[in-house]
């Protein structure tokens, strides 16, 4: 649609249909001289000029050129091209990381309870979709990324407002299976580049939303660390329990249990850094709370105004004229033939 | 001054109805709200082939070679903005055998410039395997796609290339319903075969996969190669010849004759990609069309007729003849 868009003064009024436009010579005709309606009056002594009536004459037939250039206006689809318009608010600029691995599918099992087979709790990735969902929902006014990650980290969404396109990204993490493998750190580090080359606004946050069960080697875990502090960004991690893991906060000093070496790791980057357990039903509460605290700063972002069409008004600017030809028609008397007919 | 009756007499002038009749449909056109009128729109789950073959350079825009995903993005991004609003679109990627969807399918002109967001997104890097079974993955996405909620029809993107390649006689057969699912396979390539470029994982070039780098016949054709000789038999115990290998599975074209019959086996519509316009017509195919209400604005139709009664009362006098010329000519 844009490309057919032809500017008028351009960036405030443009034609979506501009084709439209050749009929507007339609609107000459009425200034057109014309036998038919012409009153063959005007140099007979015993009639008087009639200034009035030459205005009336005149005027009725201005008023319908402009009702033609007002419809055709309208036809043509005069409007306010869509603009961006840089507007300061509040909201934050949030990167979620969700972990899309096999493990995603298992069922996330109260704590204490043993994993069964044939078992009813939902998945870990639906429980993890189910809090995201939530929380981007209770938090419209936030700018989300959403990416994937397994093996690979998979890009989907950039930052956009568009709550339902965020919606349909975190809903389409539950169509198929689970992909193999689990690279946390490559997926981290992808996560913090989001906000590379990209001015800083203020209050950015990454989301982590992952059962952790991944290895981060030294190298990964320095890299890391620079792209937080680098870009500023704070980091929350709903932490998805799986059956038979002790937790974050297990006392394990010769880190073998991945989230807890994680847990560790993430608390010493030296940027904000929470996490929050998807089984607690006050996770979400809690996460809104704490995002709410950071985002003190105020957001700068770009606003798409969509297009405003203002054929509408066109219509009401023909009606006028044209209702005012119609009474300049009324008053002034036509061919003497026609009052002579009826 | 002006006596009623004289008015009312003027008010029945040719002119002065067709003025009337001008403003009162202007003053429709002004005053009617977008009506919800049935209409064709379209949901599609497109999903694209992200395997390397798909990186092969047999397409051109503006006189470059592009890749073939290249290519396909490109013309989808064409498509998209001419499907009518209301109709929905998701995105999916396809690597090894299965579906990734990436977003379920939104409305596309409010959300146009996050679908293209979304979908310049995708390349070859994002894909989490190397391998390329796409009768496998084109069966497992009909039926992700039948489980969804007013399942989409499904638009697979891809150029054919099976890798490992597979032999003719131990093809999976499709066990769903042909057609349950609507959709629309598109194949990618050229009809030469081309080099398939080579990236590292960070998207780095490495130039191109050679003969020996890739899998040149199928790997369960050939037996274990046991001491005693065997033979293969199928499904009905007739026995599998091995397949040939024609040594040329490094290099790829668009494997039409197969897109064809996988469209057959599943009840899809099979269309190569040539240009935007096709494959906009073939997105925008009847067969896919779901007709529900979409709020159309119409008042274009009064103010037309309206400009068209202008017009006629302010027509130009026509060169006509009066009676008694025309008799004279007689």
């Amino acid at each position: 649609m844009t490309d057919w868009i032809s500017g008028l003064w351009p960036g405030t009024l443009a034609f979506a249909l501009p084709w439209w436009l050749l009929a507007a010579p339609l609107a000459l005709l009425p200034l057109w001289p014309r036998r038919r309606h012409f009153l063959d009056y005007g140099c007979v002594d015993w009639l008087p000029r009639d200034p009035l009536g030459d205005l009336l004459l005149r005027g009725g037939r201005i008023a319908a050129a402009v009702a033609m250039l007002a419809a055709v206006f309208g036809l043509a689809g005069l409007g306010q091209p869509a603009t961006e318009v840089q507007r300061t608010g509040r909201g934050a600029e949030i990167v979620i990381v969700l972990d899309r691995s096999r493990s995603m599918d298992e069922p996330l099992v109260p704590k204490g309870r043993q994993p069964s087979i044939d078992t009813t709790h939902d998945s870990k990735g639906k429980v993890a979709r189910r809090l995201l969902g939530d929380f981007a929902a209770r938090r419209p006014e936030d700018r989300y990324s959403l990416l994937l990650f397994s093996s690979t980290p998979i890009p989907v969404v950039p930052f956009t407002q568009h709550g339902d396109v965020v919606q349909a990204a975190i809903s389409a993490g539950g169509i198929g299976r689970g992909l193999s493998e689990t690279d946390i750190g490559r997926a981290l580090l992808a996560g913090a580049e989001q906000f590379e080359r990209r001015a800083y606004s203020g209050s950015r946050i990454l989301l982590l939303v992952s059962d952790g069960a991944a290895q981060v080697d030294n190298e990964m875990r320095e890299r890391i660390t620079r792209a937080l502090k680098k870009n500023r960004i704070a980091l929350y991690w709903i932490f998805i329990r799986s059956a038979l893991s002790p937790g974050l906060d297990a006392d394990d000093s010769d880190s073998n249990i991945p989230e807890a070496a994680l847990h560790r790791f993430l608390k010493t980057t030296g940027v904000p850094y929470q996490a929050f357990e998807a089984e607690d039903p006050e996770a979400v509460e809690q996460a809104v709370a704490e995002v709410d605290r950071q985002q003190n700063l105020p957001l700068d972002y770009m606003e798409r105004i969509p297009r405003r069409d203002y054929s509408a008004w066109c219509y009401a600017l023909a009606l006028l004229a044209g209702a005012l030809a119609l009474t300049c028609r009324l008053l002034t008397r036509p061919a003497w033939k026609q009052e002579l007919q009826s | 001054m002006w006596p009623a009756g004289q008015l009312l007499a003027r008010a029945r002038g040719p002119q002065t109805r067709l003025l009337s009749a001008a403003t009162a449909l202007f003053a429709i056109a002004a005053v009617l709200p977008p009506l919800p009128l049935p209409g064709p729109s379209y949901h599609h789950m497109v999903v694209l082939d992200i395997t390397q073959s798909m990186n092969t350079l047999d397409y051109e825009i503006d006189g470059k070679p592009v890749s073939r995903l290249a290519f396909a993005k490109r013309s989808l991004a064409e498509s998209l903005r001419r499907l009518p609003c209301g109709s929905t679109v998701g995105w999916g990627v396809f690597a090894e055998y299965r579906l990734l969807a990436l977003m379920t399918p939104v409305e596309v002109c409010g959300n146009y410039h996050e679908l293209l967001a979304t979908l310049a997104n995708i390349d070859g890097q994002m894909s989490w395997a190397g391998a390329s079974q796409i009768s496998k993955g084109l069966f497992s996405s009909i039926r992700t796609l039948k489980d969804m909620d007013q399942s989409p029809s499904l638009v697979f993107i891809t150029d054919g290339q099976e890798a490992p390649p597979m032999n003719p006689a131990m093809q999976p057969s499709f066990d769903g319903e042909p057609g349950k699912v609507k959709g629309l396979i598109i194949g990618t390539g050229g009809s030469t075969l081309s080099p398939i470029p080579k990236f590292d994982p960070d998207g780095r070039p490495l130039g191109y996969w050679r003969a020996d780098e890739v899998a040149q016949s199928d790997a369960s054709s050939s037996g274990r190669g046991g001491s005693a000789s065997e033979t293969m038999v199928d499904e009905n115990g007739r026995a599998v010849t091995r397949s040939i290998s024609s040594g040329t599975e490094h290099l790829s074209s668009l494997k039409a004759s197969h897109l064809q019959d996988l469209a057959s086996q599943t009840g899809m519509a099979y269309q190569t990609l040539v240009s935007a316009d096709e494959l906009t017509s073939a997105l925008t195919n009847s067969n896919l069309a779901r007709t529900q209400s979409v709020p159309t604005q119409i008042s274009w139709l009064p103010a037309l007729l309206g400009l068209v009664c202008l017009a006629w009362a302010f027509r130009p006098d026509m060169p006509h003849r009066t009676r008694r010329e025309r008799k004279r000519l007689r």
